[in-house]
């Protein structure tokens, strides 16, 4: 392709994509059996835009929707509909260069609000059920165009407390302490484990050789 | 059918109208067709059936016709001497001969004379045996004798042991005696055309293995039908293992590897501890846990907001050549863009559920909440460790229940005394020739303990099974 790379560059732009929920009041339209009504949407974490570079965003809804693929070509990316199930749907972002080859999210939409463990919770919550995933859009190499949309425009860096999104440089740190907490238990259980073994391997040889001797 | 269907079919009439002289008569045929009915089968169906049948004989009708082709062959008396017999032993004995137009009426021998054959042993004069034969457990005399008999009764020592009547000696004293002379003679000899090395080959014997493969031999003839089946099984167990031996040894190997692995692993993480505060603006490698790594973070991303607030990184900077194994992960992402989430590696298909089950009860889902760089890293490292750990705790178990079998072996060895164990270990060794074959086959690396364990877990196995074979052990 004439479009150049630029190497060596890698560039994170965080975003946040899922979905919103609320229940739909009964009396409007009692044929269709609609129960809630969602919005799907992929934004950046405080809530900006991605068409500067992002071209189209195509959703991919379940099949019994009309017109499953939904293609949205202008921000804000994002689906409203009406239903009563949930799915996993798929969210396709193409980028203005088109030599980059489009990132497709996958997203399990979420109507009802849940326990803990798992469970539907029964309580009528009239506050709208939220679901959402952080992830990082990773460009290494990034051609020309991109590179220069990407640079100019502020790239949002997560927040350092939690405000009206839940990710935040402070989440991102109970993760790593989460993660480090769990990695030093199995470093623990590990060295246990290798005593352990090392003591039977001992043990064993040792058995090995009674044995051998009362053979001969 | 009665006698009144018959006559109904035959339109005869009832033979109450005939005279009473066909009466007697008619009863008496009809009390021979009557047969009584065997109880099993209902009167209808014996009726259809008929019975058994009767059984007849078939003389066989063909017979062949004599060959009387030929006159009468004429037979004689005839002598004969036996040129096997002595030359001092005139028996002269009678026999028939066919008169045959081509035979000679002359005996030529008598022609089983043939088959006596003799085997010429060696034969010393005393001026060698003075030289080379002397013993000290044999006089000249006694030997003198033994070659005597080995002469008479051509080498054949059963019937020599069975006569030998100077002292009392086993037949491997007298095998052993009478080899290893010959042996010396043949050394001593100057020597023949023929090859003397297969000649002194032929005549090694080897006295106590000679005595112990009897041994075995009688043993072995003197099994019981429950020790044959035991050590059948016994055997079908040891080819199994040897089997699965090459395959334990690997998955072993790779434990240890791995093992030895994630201890190299934390050393080079130490190392990038140091190089981590000198390169502020630079992304630091991610490699050690202590909090002090916060210090760094925060520098990088205030750095990162000073240079329009993008996370730029450029890669291979010396610095951080050290965070090699880092960096590397970075530099893995193929060009274009990739969600990071979607790059985290899976474990292996059989352990993804344990992974899982695992992380769960250390409060994380199956995948990162906030997928950053750094949470990334650590959530692969997580993991790799779990299945290490797994995999570690799979192998320890598996070695454990090898450490207690053995255990119980052992016990059970040492409770019955090591006498009796070794007198069952010969009893569990005349098996046959097995033991050989596993003692051969313990010669290379792990099947060792496999082989030992067949017989010990032979005897462990004979000696509780019944209680004549534990009052044996017992003795």
């Amino acid at each position: 392709m004439s479009t150049k790379r630029t190497k060596g560059v890698t560039i994170v732009y965080p975003i946040v994509y899922g979905n919103t929920a609320s229940l739909l009041p009964q009396k409007k339209v009692p044929d269709s059996d609609h129960t809630h009504k969602w919005t799907v949407t992929v934004k950046g974490i405080n809530g900006q835009d991605l068409g500067h570079f992002i071209k189209k965003v195509t959703f991919k809804l379940h099949e019994t929707y009309s017109n499953p693929q939904r293609v949205v070509e202008h921000p804000p990316f994002e689906i409203t509909e009406t239903g009563w199930g949930e799915f996993e749907l798929s969210i396709k972002l193409q980028f203005i260069e088109g030599s980059e080859k489009p990132v497709t999210l996958y997203h399990n939409l979420r109507l009802h609000s849940y326990e803990d463990d798992g469970s539907i919770s029964t309580s009528s919550k009239n506050k709208p059920v939220q679901s959402f995933q952080y992830d990082e859009l990773v460009f290494t190499d990034p051609p020309e165009t991109l590179y220069q949309v990407l640079t100019t425009q502020p790239i949002p860096t997560l927040p350092s407390k939690p405000s009206n999104s839940p990710y935040s440089l402070q989440a991102e740190q109970d993760e790593l302490r989460k993660i480090d907490e769990a990695y030093r238990k199995v470093q623990e259980q590990m060295t246990l484990y290798k005593n352990r073994n090392d003591k039977i391997t001992k043990e064993l040889e040792e058995v090995k050789a009674e044995l051998d001797r009362i053979k001969k | 059918m009665t006698s009144n269907d018959v006559r109904d079919i035959l339109e005869l009439h009832s033979k109450h109208l005939n005279s009473t002289d066909n009466l007697t008569p008619s009863k008496k045929a009809n009390k021979p067709e009557k047969e009584k009915k065997p109880d099993g089968i209902p009167r209808e169906l014996f009726q259809l059936i008929g019975g058994p049948p009767p059984i007849a004989f078939v003389k066989p009708a063909f017979k062949a016709k004599p060959n009387l082709r030929k006159k009468a062959v004429h037979w004689e008396w005839q002598s004969f001497t036996n040129q096997g017999r002595g030359e001092d032993d005139q028996l002269t004995l009678h026999h028939w001969v066919k008169c045959t137009p081509t035979s000679e009426s002359e005996d030529s021998g008598y022609w089983f004379a043939e088959y006596n054959k003799k085997i010429d042993i060696l034969k010393y004069d005393d001026e060698e045996y003075e030289k080379y034969l002397t013993d000290k457990d044999w006089t000249k005399e006694e030997t003198d004798y033994l070659f005597k008999l080995c002469d008479n009764y051509d080498l054949r020592f059963t019937v020599i042991h069975d006569r030998y009547e100077y002292k009392e000696r086993s037949m491997e004293d007298l095998k052993d005696r009478y080899y290893s002379v010959c042996k010396k003679l043949l050394q001593v000899r100057p020597p023949e055309g023929s090859d003397k090395g297969a000649l002194i080959a032929m005549n090694t014997y080897d006295k106590a293995k000679e005595e112990k493969r009897k041994k075995h031999m009688c043993a072995l003839y003197l099994r019981s039908p429950e020790e044959i089946k035991e050590e059948e099984a016994l055997l079908e167990e040891y080819e199994r293992i040897e089997q699965n031996e090459k395959k334990f040894a690997k998955e072993r190997e790779n434990l240890l590897k791995l093992l030895s692995f994630q201890e190299l692993a934390q050393p080079k993480r130490k190392k990038s501890l140091l190089s981590g505060p000198t390169t502020p603006t630079m992304e630091v490698g991610n490699s050690n846990f202590h909090t002090s790594t916060e210090i760094p973070k925060k520098n990088r991303r205030t750095s990162a907001s000073s240079v329009g607030s993008a996370v730029i990184e450029v890669a291979q900077s010396p610095a951080e050549v050290h965070n090699a194994p880092i960096t590397a992960r970075k530099e893995k992402f193929p060009q274009g863009v990739v969600v990071r989430s979607s790059k985290i590696p899976l474990p292996k298909q059989t352990m993804i559920l344990k992974v899982q089950k695992t992380l769960q009860e250390f409060g994380l889902g199956p995948r990162p909440s906030i997928p950053t760089e750094t949470v990334c890293a650590r959530w692969v490292d997580l993991q790799k460790a779990i299945q290490t750990l797994l995999d570690v705790k799979k192998a320890v178990e598996k070695a454990d229940h090898e450490l207690k079998a053995k255990k119980v072996l052992l016990q059970k060895i040492k409770q019955n005394g090591l006498g009796s164990a070794s007198k069952s270990a010969n009893s569990g060794d005349a098996g046959g020739k097995q033991s050989d074959v596993t003692a051969s086959v313990s010669g290379d690396g792990g099947g060792g303990d496999e082989s030992s364990v067949v017989p010990t877990k032979r005897e462990r196995i004979t000696l509780t099974t019944t209680p004549r074979d534990a009052k044996r052990a017992r003795k």
